[in-house]
């Protein structure tokens, strides 16, 4: 267990009990990132982040309800565009719990903070490419698949590359299969996938938002 | 669709009732294309092209500004950029010497009256921040100023100007007859500090066409007295009465009232 965390059973358990209950409600579900922390390091403060298939929402919704879990709306002042949808927070207080389900993958602009969706065919293969283990978080991405999310999640969202984040993309980066690692790039970053892939593999990946700005070979 | 889109600049263009919108804004899509939305119209470009489209643009501002004996590279280019629309009416320019002292600098303020002030450079933020008053500077920076003067370019420019001498590092620029500062303000504040205002100082000097006054900061107490004729002159009582009660009752017009004649009194203190 990571230093710092606790280990409550009735924490714990209600979010081995929340994923079994998505894993009912909704077949086609993924934990998209940060597993080092479930589920001794989650908490309100630090909370678990799912994407689900849009038809699951409503029950999901109800699901998490009946577990005691509290519904808030995701940022309402923020603007969505291109039919960018909200995020879903469930919160319980008590075991210091917190669910953040999305249903589709948004990344936040860089230029007023906007949500704008990511290429459909990243969030198709999210679903596709999953890999079910034996973890209370059931599903995961696929190593591509994560590799290209946290980029995205660190570069437009985080607008930093923290040391955490940079680890495990180039610990996941020996995994993957570099055509279908710079498909996923490219339908993201366009013509920095190139040099993005590059940083992961020269295990630089902390200077991929710097890099980024900086880019201009378009 | 890309995230990563950044806004260079944007402006408004006159609108029109075929094309809708009044848009115009260059925007980086970064590893995509650079954008140029005018109205309805979307323009992609690769990063060089922009360039090149640029340096046209730029190109064509000096070869105007040669037609009137002007070396545009005299120039800060984000300052010829904010006076771009002015070059066709401009008809000279000329070096004149002129008593730092002399010069005033234009000075922002909230209300809404009156925008400006002109003010001796020693009033100035500039001044104030070479003198040790940088939270003060950077306020007023934040309110009025463009982000990218901050304290370290001040200082930068400060060394520059010690080292090089001015007008090596940029020229001080005033319009016409009137005494203010164009472009330079934070040059002619270092210079202040540094020698005093009976320095005398080469300015280049911009001279327009006489039928065309649209270069003029134009004198806010002229404008006042202007507002204040057309609006509580001659019309009086009769004016407030018909324009703000239509609207919103009369007990809150005379308090609008008041309140904008408390705003204009507070502008001639």
């Amino acid at each position: 267990m990571p230093k710092g965390c606790r280990m409550t059973k009735g924490h714990d358990g209600l979010i081995v009990e929340t994923f079994a209950t998505l894993k009912a409600c909704a077949p086609r579900f993924v934990t998209l990132r940060n597993f080092d922390l479930i589920p001794y390091g989650c908490s309100c403060s630090a909370d678990i982040d799912v994407l689900v298939e849009p038809s699951a929402i409503s029950a999901v919704k109800a699901a998490l309800i009946s577990l005691g879990y509290r519904y808030h709306p995701g940022d309402q002042s923020s603007l969505y565009l291109y039919n960018a949808k909200p995020h879903h927070h469930f919160m319980n207080q008590e075991m210091d719990v917190q669910f953040d389900i999305v249903q589709m993958l948004c990344y936040r602009s860089l230029d007023e903070g906007q949500f704008i969706p990511a290429n459909e065919k990243l969030q198709s293969w999210m679903f596709e490419r999953r890999i079910q283990v034996e973890k209370p978080w059931v599903y995961q991405p696929s190593a591509e698949d994560e590799v290209v999310h946290l980029c995205g999640h660190a570069i437009f969202d985080k607008r930093f590359v923290s040391n955490r984040y940079a680890a495990r993309m180039e610990y996941l980066v020996g995994q993957c299969s570099r055509e279908k690692l710079l498909e996923g790039l490219t339908l993201l970053l366009f013509r920095f996938s190139g040099q993005a892939l590059r940083l992961l593999l020269e295990r630089q990946a902390e200077q991929m938002y710097q890099r980024y700005l900086t880019f201009s070979d378009y | 669709m890309n995230p990563g889109v950044l806004k260079l600049c944007c402006g408004k263009v006159r609108p029109s009732p075929d094309l809708l919108s009044e848009t115009l804004q260059i925007e980086d899509n970064i590893g995509e294309s650079i954008h140029i939305h005018l109205r309805n119209l979307r323009l992609d470009f690769t990063v060089r092209d922009f360039l090149a489209l640029e340096g046209t643009f730029h190109r064509a501002l000096l070869r105007l500004l040669e037609r009137i004996g002007l070396n545009g590279r005299l120039l800060d280019k984000s300052f010829l950029c904010n006076v771009a629309y002015l070059v066709p009416k401009m008809v000279r320019i000329q070096e004149q010497k002129v008593r730092l002292g002399d010069l005033r600098i234009v000075f922002g303020t909230e209300n809404p009256y009156r925008r400006w002030r002109f003010k001796p450079i020693p009033e100035s933020a500039v001044f104030r921040a070479l003198q040790g008053e940088e939270v003060f500077y950077q306020d007023y920076m934040n309110r009025f100023g463009a982000t990218r003067h901050t304290l370290e370019n001040l200082r930068d420019l400060e060394k520059n100007i010690a080292d090089k001498g001015y007008p090596a590092v940029g020229w001080i620029v005033t319009f016409g007859d009137e005494p203010c500062i164009r472009d330079g303000q934070h040059r002619a504040a270092i210079l202040y500090r540094l020698y005093g205002g009976d320095l005398e100082i080469p300015v280049l000097n911009v001279q327009f066409a006489p039928s065309f006054q649209g270069w003029r900061m134009v004198d806010p107490k002229d404008s006042f007295g202007r507002l204040a004729v057309r609006r509580y002159g001659s019309e009086g009582i009769r004016y407030v009465y018909r324009v703000f009660t239509r609207r919103i009752g009369l007990r809150t017009a005379f308090r609008r009232f008041f309140k904008e004649m408390a705003l204009m009194c507070e502008s001639f203190r």
